[in-house]
């Protein structure tokens, strides 16, 4: 005895309540697999061949539902956790601070005032990284990402860079495309009021034009007073990052710049990172390219650029098979590269 | 009005309280493009008793319910399918463990779908899954296994399939059906960095099934790293040679395998690991709701150091209330000799005979 359920979603729609008081409330499962296989040579690191995760998406699975409480409000949760489908442990590799819903857990109600949500939640940075770029949040392949969320040489974005923990998020209603959103992430450590995380963003999205500022400050990265353990002598963190997209159909443009500021017991350190990408539609597949550039200031002067290509080919409308490759250059370090091709599909 | 989505709670809301029909709600796939396309929600619950002499240093009879199933590991997970067309096909599988007297995950380092993630595709040429996995033997030996791989924790079946809890981790496995024949292929990169041969697996067999005569054999070689972190690590070869067969002649099949595994050791270690099993079982399916098993394993451990033999002599029965719930019941008796009975890791108890027994029931929906 089975139960299967339909091919995008498992859709608990009305009719199969006992009770159908609410029409549209509803509860979907649904994730993402992602494997490939490949050549990889980190930065500063000895290569490998590898069978890897999540080479364009990390995988993950969720349930999300909304229940409709009348005069247009919904109450809204979302459960998402990554997993790693070469050895099914929960969590992204390299992140052994993932539990089991560690893409997503709140809850919270949408209506005519906004949307309010608190719980792990993802930073709004996070959003601009993965839009704004050609191969969204690929933590393979996507140059922005790297040099962001899994940044060398004292590079990168900090404070749980994916998820927030603890968090609480505020998003207007669109006004013809123009969004504002704000997100506050609490320490929670009794006395110290002042560690915590916020974050701010304008977005603009119409006609194949999108557009994004985004500025947040942390000042803890996981449990409060641990910065000065992630990265010494840090004792804040500022981003400001502004991204932007333009869909010419013959081609669709991407751009990020994006500064960081580091302020550090022994000298601060600026960051300057540009992301330049384009993906072209060849036949029902695309032709995906980025190129990221890091250069740090101030205390620092160490540089990073970072190019990928790909060919992504769909089979389907939820599955598709893609190669690609990328090469990473960093100050002292030896260069990176990755080559691989694998099949991601969505249900 | 809703509780967080629990497989049952999703069951329950759907109204399939004792439904036996598989239910595929298509309808809310927004297309019936793909016909063949879903996504199922599975799983087996397996509850009962074990009564077992000798099973602890302090001996004497102890009876239990932690398990993750005495006769069938309980599980959950999905299973999908994706019609392409052509007769291709995208599939993924996430299936994870769980030990049902406790709830907690069966996975002791909170792996979650310990048990199987794999996505792959398939068509007229076969099927390739990557990800985490059944090894070649696993699904090699199902043929021939008396208990098809139930009661894990008492045969030998799981030693035999090797890997890691009978798993490989990044893992490229293909097999293709040819008629009554079935190929299959296994590469596992080792991904250690600076070198291509550390921690790598490459496997192949076939198999052979009609409905009166089966068999199949496989090779299974691994390069096995001391450490998986270090590239100047030395890694020693591990080899595993599986055949076997079965026959069957009315409501009886007979059947038995044979496999033989060494291992490699450091040149300060004296002599290869080496591990020789052994088996034979008849099954007699009287009515089609009473089955009979019995089988004899045998495992000859040729290791300095160990050099001796486990035994294990199981009779089991169950009885089916319905295509999805068996009762079941088994008599099983274990012997150690010789250094097996004495070492701590392959014996814990230290006891050189032991006897259990255990009943229960298990449910697949």
């Amino acid at each position: 005895m089975k139960i299967k359920f339909g091919l995008k979603a498992l859709v608990l729609g009305a009719a199969l309540f006992a009770a159908a008081a609410h029409a549209q409330s509803s509860v979907q499962i649904y994730g993402l697999l992602d494997a490939f296989v490949g050549y990889k040579k980190p930065v500063n690191g000895q290569s490998s061949v590898i069978a890897g995760n999540g080479g364009m998406t990390a995988p993950y699975f969720g349930i999300r539902g909304s229940e409709d409480i009348g005069d247009g409000t919904k109450i809204i949760f979302d459960l998402e956790g990554y997993f790693n489908i070469q050895n099914g442990s929960m969590g992204r590799t390299g992140f052994p601070q993932d539990g089991l819903f560690s893409r997503n857990a709140y809850v919270g109600a949408n209506g005519q005032y906004g949307t309010v949500t608190a719980g792990l939640i993802p930073p709004l940075l996070w959003f601009s990284t993965i839009t704004f770029n050609p191969f969204g949040n690929s933590f393979v392949f996507s140059p922005i990402v790297l040099h962001s969320y899994e940044g060398v040489n004292g590079q990168g974005v900090l404070g749980n860079a994916g998820e927030w923990w603890n968090a609480v998020y505020y998003a207007s209603p669109s006004f013809n495309g123009l969004v504002g959103r704000a997100m506050y992430s609490f320490g929670g450590d009794p006395g110290h009021l002042g560690q915590n995380k916020w974050s701010g963003q304008v977005s603009y999205d119409n006609g194949g034009f999108a557009t994004s500022v985004v500025y947040q400050q942390i000042k803890y990265s996981l449990n409060a007073g641990d910065l000065s353990v992630v990265l010494p002598g840090l004792t804040t963190q500022s981003v400001a990052n502004l991204g932007a997209s333009y869909d010419l159909h013959y081609v669709k443009l991407y751009g990020q710049y994006q500064h960081v500021w580091d302020s550090l017991l022994n000298g601060n350190v600026g960051i300057d990172t540009g992301q330049i990408g384009f993906a072209i539609p060849v036949g029902v597949g695309r032709i995906l390219g980025s190129d990221a550039y890091s250069k740090s200031t101030g205390h620092s002067s160490v540089y990073r650029n970072t190019w990928a290509l790909s060919y992504d080919y769909p089979l389907s409308k939820r599955t598709d098979v893609y190669a690609a490759v990328l090469s990473d250059r960093a100050s002292r370090m030896s260069t990176g590269n990755t080559i691989g091709g694998g099949l991601r599909t969505q249900f | 009005m809703f509780e967080t989505g629990e497989a049952g709670s999703v069951a329950r809301r759907m109204g399939l309280r004792g439904s036996l029909a598989a239910i595929t709600l298509l309808g809310l796939s927004g297309g019936a493009a793909y016909a063949q396309s879903s996504v199922t929600l599975y799983g087996s619950l397996d509850g009962g008793l074990r009564n077992l002499v000798n099973g602890t240093k302090a001996g004497g009879a102890a009876l239990t319910m932690a398990s993750n199933g005495v006769y069938r590991s309980n599980r959950w997970g999905f299973l999908g399918i994706e019609d392409l067309g052509g007769g291709y096909y995208a599939r993924f599988n996430l299936e994870a463990g769980y030990i049902l007297s406790t709830g907690a995950n069966s996975s002791t380092t909170n792996q979650l779908f310990q048990r199987t993630s794999t996505v792959g595709f398939g068509g007229p040429f076969g099927q390739v899954d990557i990800g985490h996995q059944f090894t070649l033997q696993h699904r090699l030996i199902r043929d021939f296994e008396p208990f098809n791989l139930r009661y894990l924790g008492i045969t030998e079946a799981a030693a035999v399939s090797g890997g890691t809890n009978g798993r490989d981790d990044d893992a490229i496995h293909y097999h293709g059906d040819f008629g009554p024949w079935t190929a299959r292929a296994v590469y596992a990169p080792g991904g250690i960095a600076g070198s291509l041969a550390s921690g790598t697996m490459l496997a192949g067999g076939v198999n052979y099934h009609t409905s009166l005569f089966k068999f199949g054999a496989g090779y299974t070689h691994r390069s096995n790293p001391l450490s998986t972190t270090l590239t100047t690590t030395p890694y020693f070869a591990n080899n595993q040679y599986t055949a076997g067969g079965a026959v069957t002649l009315g409501p009886v099949d007979v059947m038995g395998g044979y496999s033989l595994a060494t291992q490699a050791v450091p040149s300060t270690v004296f002599g290869e690991t080496r591990n020789q099993y052994l088996w034979g079982g008849l099954r007699y399916q009287s009515t089609p709701f009473f089955n009979v098993t019995a089988a004899y394993y045998d495992n000859k451990n040729a290791t300095a150091g160990v050099e001796g033999r486990k035994d294990v002599a199981i009779l089991g029965i169950t009885y089916s209330l319905s295509k999805s719930t068996q009762l079941y019941a088994d008599i099983d008796y274990t012997r150690f000799t010789g250094g097996y009975a004495t070492n701590v890791t392959l014996n814990p108890s230290g006891h050189d005979k032991q006897t259990g027994v255990s009943f229960g029931m298990n449910h697949d929906f």
